[in-house]
């Protein structure tokens, strides 16, 4: 008790100003320390190198390059993107190709992704695929979000960058360790490293999982939607309000992703690798609130005039599948604002390798 | 830059302190630092503007010498034109263009008087409202003979593009830190890095804890004006009162205790507004620094109130009128000008008797009220919007059904409380705590607390006026 009113009284001492000055900053140096030890060490991104808890999300990276490790002879054709291009069916692509794929999309994938796969590839087999097929979001070309840092905690694929990511990025990597949602995540990736004993946990836990040829399953909603309670609204208002942050911030195409674009398309076209590319689709009601209240519609019409210019300077196929009139699609099959189901994935598939029967034979 | 931004905080706000009070045996090279580190500030998300900062700089600077060199004040008022035409030109171009072509081709179409004028789509300059006026309060100031020009390019790029207030204020003149620029302190002044310390934690806790928090809470709000009702409508303006109050508030705090690192004193900008009884009492107490500017460089020029009453509400108007249309390029701004010099001018025409009788309580109220409303067309993209708006707040669009979940939910929760903040709470100035290790300790949490949040960007509104 006399302790507890000694520090009290202690902690209601005038001090001289520059005793005060050296007290808060120590404290507060203490305080940010804390906390960054803390992130750094649960790590729940999987942002900074080996990890002992559960991520509390797919290190999609790190999981795709194993399955591509794991296959038996290197695909001859990758699929690389963003979420929104998981559903692509290699299967599909083999029918119409003869060609084996790989769908090495990632969680945010980025230009700067697709050089790092390129150049993997190329380290581990000596050549390029034959195909390359590139889903490119048009909100993945902005200065404002850096790269996925989860490529960074992917030595196999991060060394092959490493030296283009600019220093800020890099800075901005290491200052998430004095987030708030850094923070929450680490707090939840405890909480669940203590629940994992539970049996329950490792059902809950496989909502989303990827086949051997890297394509995505959504366990969890396939089976909502089964049942008929998916709650597609909730998803569609969660993308909403996500886009229309990052639409509103988004003032110009960034010259560092563009040039990433250029090395990776380059890069194949340069070595034999045939490239397609495409613009990913937005649902009809997400895209109609981007385009009013955001400047999407400007973004987009430079990063296609660009592409298209990508195009004919490469010679790799680019086609604007933005649109679900593109492509003939099903505003209904979609499992949220950005991603389609399969039979949009087919037409799309359908639009790109709409191929005359020498392209075919070309390809292999 | 951001204050609120890791790369600020963690990085060029220590660099740039340690060079400050490391070279205090350099004082030119301390000056440099600040310049340097000012313009890497300003220049972070588009360096070409720093130019337009440089520009305005050197020819202030020039005018400026030429000025005090001229006995006759006809010669000195060629080159405070100049100044003026540069300023104002610079400033006419980059924010009101667009504006100017867009009523143009108004008018155009309306009276089908030909084709449209093309609109420029110029992207504004932060700060650049500030910084053209402090550059002109200089010519003005040394064109009168209260101020000599400064000591070196060096120390008036000190002073232009000080970092801490070069975005959004307060509106520092020459004569406020024309002594401080001449007797750079040489060792800290532990007092006030202290009180700096208290003013930048209140204001970055203003701008994060509070503003940020009822924005998030409100700004939802005005996605859908089609369907905002009456309760929504309320919701949505106390929530924009209080944001705009603690993030403007906020940045001034932070941009006082930033200059107080350095050893700079800035003008005081808020002192509890809404808590004012009238509404001149309200502009006395509300971004100060720029109705004092106001009162020095326009309304006491335009006559004051020295010919009379007429001429003084004239001149009230037009004041009003201008500072609305600095604000912004739009006619909202404009209506919100007239509005703030109607209720003056409608202030000053009531009798002291009637004055008098208002209780103290009613006039807070209705002062707040007033305010309020000027607040909407103040946040207002347009009229369209202005309109819809007010027709919801004044049960035009209905009244909702779930009134009660209304007043239970954050959107009205948080503007409340933010609201008796505004209203029970002391002023930061004056508010200074007696330096203890608990109020260092409680100022380190709560900055930390700031801190965890940078990682939602998110700029002050006065930056884009």
């Amino acid at each position: 008790m006399r302790l507890i009113l000694n520090f009290l009284r202690c902690m209601a001492r005038p001090l001289a100003p520059r005793t005060y000055t050296c007290v808060f900053v120590a404290t507060l140096s203490a305080l940010l320390l804390l906390v960054g030890l803390f992130n750094l060490c649960v790590n729940p991104y999987g942002q900074y190198g080996r990890r002992g808890l559960p991520p509390i999300v797919q290190d999609t990276r790190t999981q795709k390059t194993d399955l591509f490790n794991d296959l038996s002879a290197p695909a001859d054709g990758l699929i690389l993107g963003s979420s929104r291009s998981m559903k692509i069916e290699t299967s599909y692509l083999n029918e119409r190709t003869s060609l084996q794929f790989f769908n090495y999309g990632v969680n945010h994938g980025r230009p700067e992704d697709y050089v790092a796969i390129l150049k993997m590839y190329h380290a581990q087999t000596g050549r390029l695929p034959k195909a390359v097929v590139m889903g490119v979001d048009i909100a993945s070309l902005n200065d404002i979000v850096p790269a996925d840092a989860r490529i960074s905690a992917e030595p196999r694929l991060f060394r092959h960058i490493q030296r283009d990511i600019p220093w800020h990025e890099e800075f901005e990597r290491y200052s998430q360790l004095l987030s708030l949602h850094q923070t929450k995540a680490s707090f939840k990736s405890v909480a669940r490293f203590v629940k994992r004993k539970s049996p329950e946990y490792e059902d809950t836990a496989k909502e989303e999982f990827f086949g051997a040829d890297g394509v995505i399953h959504y366990a969890r909603r396939s089976m909502e939607m089964e049942r008929g309670d998916y709650d597609f609204e909730a998803a569609l208002d969660f993308n909403q309000r996500e886009f229309r942050a990052l639409f509103s911030n988004f003032r110009s195409l960034s010259p560092t992703r563009l040039q990433f674009l250029r090395d990776a398309v380059k890069l194949c076209t340069e070595n034999d690798c045939r490239v397609y590319l495409f613009t990913t689709v937005h649902h009809p009601r997400l895209r109609e609130q981007l385009v009013a209240k955001t400047k999407f519609e400007s973004r987009e019409s430079e990063a296609i005039e660009w592409l298209q210019k990508l195009s004919q300077e490469t010679g790799a196929r680019f086609l604007d599948l933005g649109r679900i009139e593109a492509f003939n699609g099903d505003p209904s099959l979609f499992v949220d604002g950005i991603h389609p189901l399969e039979p949009n994935t087919r037409k799309m598939t359908d639009c790109l390798f709409r191929l005359t029967q020498e392209h075919v034979y070309a390809l292999q | 830059m951001l204050f609120n931004s890791y790369i600020f905080l963690l990085v060029f706000l220590p660099v740039i302190l340690a060079l400050w009070w490391g070279l205090v045996r350099w004082p030119g090279l301390r000056l440099a630092s600040l310049v340097v580190g000012s313009y890497l500030f300003y220049g972070w998300w588009h360096w070409e503007y720093t130019l337009l900062l440089l520009v305005s700089t050197v020819v202030d600077y020039w005018l400026g010498i030429q000025m005090a060199k001229r006995e006759n004040t006809r010669d000195r008022g060629i080159f405070l034109a100049l100044s003026v035409i540069c300023n104002l030109g610079m400033l006419g171009y980059f924010k009101y263009s667009g504006f100017l072509s867009e009523s143009i081709n108004g008018l155009l179409d309306t009276f089908r008087l030909g084709t449209p004028l093309s609109v420029p789509d110029i992207l504004l300059p932060a700060g650049i409202s500030f910084y053209t006026f402090q550059t002109l309060s200089y010519s003005v100031d040394i064109y009168r003979g209260e101020i000599k020009p400064a000591r070196s390019l060096m120390a008036f790029a000190a002073y232009v593009s000080m970092f801490p207030q070069l975005i959004a204020g307060p509106i520092v003149r020459y004569s406020d830190v024309e002594l401080q620029m001449r007797n750079l302190p040489q060792t800290p002044e532990w007092a006030n890095i202290s009180k700096g310390i208290w003013l930048f934690v209140i204001g970055m806790s203003q701008k994060i804890l509070i503003a940020d928090t009822v924005s998030n809470a409100t700004s939802p709000l005005l996605s859908d004006m089609g369907s905002l009702q009456f309760f929504g409508g309320w919701c949505a303006l106390l929530g924009y009162t209080i944001q705009l109050y603690f993030d403007f508030a906020g940045y001034s705090n932070m941009a006082i205790g930033l200059g107080l690192f350095f050893g700079f004193h800035f003008p005081q900008n808020f002192d509890s507004p809404y808590k004012s009884s009238n509404i001149q009492m309200f502009w006395r107490r509300w971004h100060m620094s720029l109705s004092t500017f106001l009162r020095d460089y326009l309304y006491i020029p335009l006559g004051g109130n020295r010919y009379g009453k007429i001429l003084a509400w004239r001149n009230l108007l037009i004041v009003m009128l201008l500072g609305g249309i600095w604000h912004g390029a739009g006619w909202t701004f404009v209506l919100w000008g007239l509005l703030h010099g109607c209720l003056l001018v409608g202030f000053a025409m009531t009798p002291d008797s009637i004055k008098d009788r208002i209780p103290r309580h009613l006039g807070v109220c209705l002062t707040l009220f007033c305010v309020m409303f000027g607040w909407l067309l103040f946040r207002s993209t347009n009229l369209a919007m202005a309109y819809e708006w007010s027709l919801a707040i004044f049960g035009g669009h209905g009244i909702e059904s779930n009134a009660l979940a209304i007043v239970k939910s954050p959107m009205f929760l948080f503007p409340s409380i933010g609201l008796l903040f505004c209203w029970m709470a002391p002023n930061a100035e004056r508010a200074v705590p007696t330096w203890t290790p608990a109020v260092a300790v409680l100022l380190a949490v709560m900055l930390s607390i700031c801190i965890l949040r940078f990682d939602a960007e998110s700029p002050f509104l006065y930056f884009q006026f």
